[in-house]
């Protein structure tokens, strides 16, 4: 029972609510244009033209040079000489020469601390760096970190010709001293044996995968933690970094057999 | 104390209020995967973030109206002799000042990622075995995210009108308002592929301003409506036609010659006090109780107006002697 007042009101808001009505549609239609036409783009652009670099990294350095900052974390990135750019070996040097030929570039390497590389590539002074690391690291927020490429286990193995234990509760597990494993053994309910040659003690090793299948030991199955192996590019650089991504994805099947070689060694 | 008496709402208002309930449910459940979409989808973009904490956020309002809507319709006693309408500008006041701190915490951090200038890292992920540049999961993710709000909007919206209910007409605005998060999020992240390092935090900003003006209303709205504002409309905030019509249906009594109201809102109802000037007959309960229930018959939405006889309008007073 409402009394005239109120439908002269609301009769009266009408008019001014279609000018509004008709100002957000054509609102909605333009963004709606926009956003097809960037979208249109993004599709229709050849994989390495989008997404782009704000820097040109990848750009520069396609036929040109791809500056590397490597560090010592062997079998991954291994010395072979003396000299601030000398020739490196390793899982990851293999992985970063066959990028580089991808894309028509000799690479420069540039040797020196984990940090000094990552703070050269955070700074665009470096365009790649490797060696030692994972997608843990405290500087994912300073530099881009690639998908990772390689999960590593850090497995329990027993000595070749023992037998194998269901659990490792109780019972002693060498580690190499100097390492964050003694904790985790701890953690999982065995003994620490923390030695400089952990390979020598006859106990059980915990050590990554590929080291203990080199060495003939016997998994147990028990792994105490996994790392997810990555390499950093300058902050930002998506170009850069989903051409890697994709070439490190295409070998990754290649990657245990690499491993194994490096092992040999 | 003299206790209020309850408030029976007509059953096409309660079906109406039934429905508000159901559209809300329904938006915590569809809000509830858009945040799972977003979070899962999210990466190192800041806009995404933004994107990510007003959905969270827009979780807020629809717990407050239900929790509201739970507790309004309590008869009222002794220690709440008023009863319990309020409930739904106490949680609103709640919801918006979440939304107001918030929106200004995600503002602050666009700005300043903006100042660092931070550069967003976006690879690529696997999905069904394809590496697929993450930015275009980002835009799938913003793109749902923008749907099931903007129709539970509408639907609310046209209930919140026959409601008169505020918070859930805040609620259902600020819903309908979410495509323009989503367009700014995508926007940011095309600019991304582009190689505009800069588009994705001036989103994030953008899409945080939006949150904070959401807040802002929403506090100014409840803030008005606990200091017992005007009854005003639910859109516009003119002056609610209702405060005329129930003079009008006063001064149509035969023994009342003169009357004023002086109204406000409680959460959906009105209530306050009216002032009649009698006719030279002497003013019995009954013919009080008489108008009350006129009153009552005006609007659904009037509850408990107190008629009481008066000498002189005050509106008449003042005519007759303009201050100097």
């Amino acid at each position: 029972m409402r009394s005239a007042p109120v439908v002269a009101a609301a009769s009266a808001a009408a008019v001014p609510a279609a000018r509004r009505r008709a100002a957000a549609l054509l609102a909605a239609v333009l963004a709606a244009l926009l956003l097809a036409a960037l979208l249109l783009a993004g599709c229709r652009a050849p994989r390495d033209r989008f997404p782009q670099d704000p820097d040109h990294t990848l750009e520069n350095a396609r036929g040109a040079t791809l500056r590397v900052g490597v560090a010592d974390d062997p079998p991954w990135v291994r010395r072979t000489g003396p000299g601030d750019h000398a020739e490196p070996a390793g899982v990851e040097a293999e992985l970063v020469r066959g990028f580089a030929e991808s894309i028509g570039a000799r690479v420069e390497w540039h040797w020196g601390g984990q940090a000094q590389a990552l703070a050269a590539v955070e700074r665009f002074e470096l365009d790649l760096a490797a060696g030692g690391l994972t997608a843990a690291s405290p500087w994912k927020s300073h530099v881009g970190l690639t998908r990772g490429y390689h999960t590593e286990r850090l497995e329990v193995g027993a000595p070749p010709g023992t037998e194998r234990p269901d659990s490792i509760v109780g019972l002693t597990v060498a580690v190499r001293s100097g390492t964050a494993l003694a904790n985790r053994v701890i953690e999982s309910g065995a003994e620490a044996l923390p030695a400089e040659d952990p390979w020598a003690t006859g106990e059980l090793v915990a050590a990554p995968a590929w080291e203990l299948e080199a060495r003939g030991y016997q998994p147990t199955g028990h792994v105490l933690h996994r790392e997810h192996r990555v390499l950093a590019v300058p902050p930002g650089e998506n170009a850069l970094l989903v051409a890697l991504e994709l070439y490190l994805g295409a070998r990754e099947a290649e990657i245990d057999d690499l491993l194994r070689a490096e092992a040999g060694r | 104390m003299r206790v209020r008496e309850g408030f029976r709402m007509p059953e096409e208002h309660a079906a109406n209020l039934r429905r508000a309930r159901r559209l809300e449910w329904a938006t915590l459940f569809f809000m509830a995967t858009i945040v799972a979409v977003v979070g899962l989808a999210m990466g190192s973009s800041q806009a995404m973030k933004a994107a990510w904490i007003e959905d969270l956020l827009s979780l807020v309002p629809p717990i407050a109206f239900l929790l509201a809507a739970h507790w309004h319709d309590r008869e009222p006693n002794a220690r709440f002799p008023y009863g319990y309408q309020r409930a739904f500008s106490i949680s609103f006041l709640i919801a918006a000042a979440a939304l107001t701190g918030f929106g200004l915490f995600i503002l602050h951090d666009s700005v300043m990622a903006l100042v660092k200038m931070e550069r967003p890292t976006i690879g690529t992920r696997e999905v069904f075995g394809e590496p697929v540049w993450s930015g275009w999961l980002m835009i799938a993710a913003l793109a749902y995210s923008a749907i099931p709000p903007v129709v539970l909007g509408r639907l609310k919206l046209s209930v919140a009108r026959e409601l008169h209910n505020k918070t859930l007409h805040t609620d259902a605005d600020m819903n309908k308002a979410d495509w323009l998060t989503a367009l700014a999020g995508i926007l940011g992240i095309l600019g991304i592929g582009i190689g505009w390092w800069w588009a994705d935090a001036v989103a994030a900003g953008v899409i945080s301003l939006s949150i904070v003006k959401d807040g802002f209303t929403g506090l100014g709205h409840s803030v008005a409506d606990l200091m017992d504002r005007r009854p005003a409309t639910v859109e516009r905030s003119k002056p609610d036609p209702v405060i005329e019509a129930l003079r009008l249906a006063l001064e149509e009594l035969p023994w009342v010659r003169r009357a004023e109201v002086r109204l406000r809102e409680e959460g959906m109802l009105l209530d306050g006090e009216a002032f009649v000037v009698a006719e030279s007959e002497a003013v019995t309960p009954e013919r009080l109780r008489e108008a009350e229930e006129a009153l009552g018959r005006t609007h659904w939405r009037v509850h408990d107006v107190v008629v009481t006889q008066v000498a002189e309008l005050r509106h008449d007073r003042a005519a007759r002697e303009p201050r100097g």
